[in-house]
């Protein structure tokens, strides 16, 4: 498994525990761009769209780096 | 808008139609310190409820001798890096997509307000605050993640990285990421690269989709 298929699995596993309603009961979306997207939108075209992947795998990267800077 | 609706006169279109004819005319009539402006942007327009421009690269100078505050996509990237040629005091802006999550909504209004309701309330000037203002974002990303909201840690962060202030005096813009307008700024500086991204505007016409 490479860096990357490391960095998407464990984008997938923060997705997967990410609740698909906020607390209201009203869908979680996230916003990004022009695009937004449930959990759903986002698992169900993760295969397919590369440019979500990439998206998405740049925030969690982004908080990663975030997190070693802060300690 | 309440917690600086005390210090300065708000003229919001919140309740009407913000479209290019209204608000041109309002910064003529009014001459505003501050130009404010919630919603979709993309890298050289900051856009209307009509969906069309309201700034543009062809009258960015509309905004000259304000304090411009963006809370919009992009708009940082490309008409913050002219802003201040064409007499703006200071440009807030995102030089790339905003991102944020419905879980923190609250959260995310709080820091997407942070520097006008400091620098409006304190007097400074927005390059004074954005510092501390992208310092806040960053503690309450860490105060999202710790709640286990990752996604929403992950976008804030992204925002906070993303956020920049143009201002007079300040560092240049960096050089632009295409080669071929690296080459015509460095021929002709930014006014003229400025010119000719407004002949391609004007040629070519804006996008809305890409970046809202």
């Amino acid at each position: 498994m490479d860096r990357e298929d490391e960095l998407d699995e464990e984008v997938l596993e923060v997705l997967r525990q990410q609740p698909e309603k906020n607390t209201d009961g009203t869908p979680w979306k996230l916003k990004l761009g022009n695009r937004f997207l449930t959990k759903r939108d986002i698992l169900d075209n993760w295969d397919n769209d590369k440019e979500l992947r990439r998206d998405v795998r740049k925030l969690l990267l982004g908080l990663k780096l975030h997190l070693l800077g802060r300690r | 808008m309440d917690q600086i609706s005390d210090k300065i006169e708000i003229l919001d279109f919140y309740d009407r139609e913000a479209v290019k004819s209204y608000v041109l005319q309002a910064i003529q009539d009014k001459r505003p310190q501050w130009f404010v402006h919630y919603d979709h942007g993309s890298e050289y327009v900051l856009w209307g409820d009509d969906e069309k421009p309201i700034i543009d690269l062809s009258n960015l100078d509309r905004l000259a001798g304000m304090h411009v505050y963006c809370m919009n996509c992009s708009s940082g990237k490309g008409l913050g890096a002219h802003a201040v040629g064409k007499g703006v005091l200071e440009y807030w802006g995102y030089v790339d997509v905003v991102a944020f999550t419905t879980d923190a909504l609250e959260e995310f209004g709080d820091v997407f307000n942070y520097g006008i309701v400091v620098s409006v309330n304190m007097g400074l000037w927005l390059k004074d605050v954005v510092e501390e203002a992208r310092q806040y974002g960053y503690d309450k990303a860490d105060m999202l993640r710790e709640q286990g909201k990752i996604l929403a840690a992950s976008a804030m962060v992204r925002d906070m990285n993303i956020l920049h202030v143009y201002y007079e005096g300040g560092p240049p813009p960096p050089d632009p990421e295409c080669w071929f307008s690296r080459l015509a700024k460095r021929l002709f500086g930014w006014n003229g690269l400025w010119l000719l991204r407004m002949l391609r505007q004007k040629l070519l016409g804006s996008e809305r989709a890409r970046n809202l």
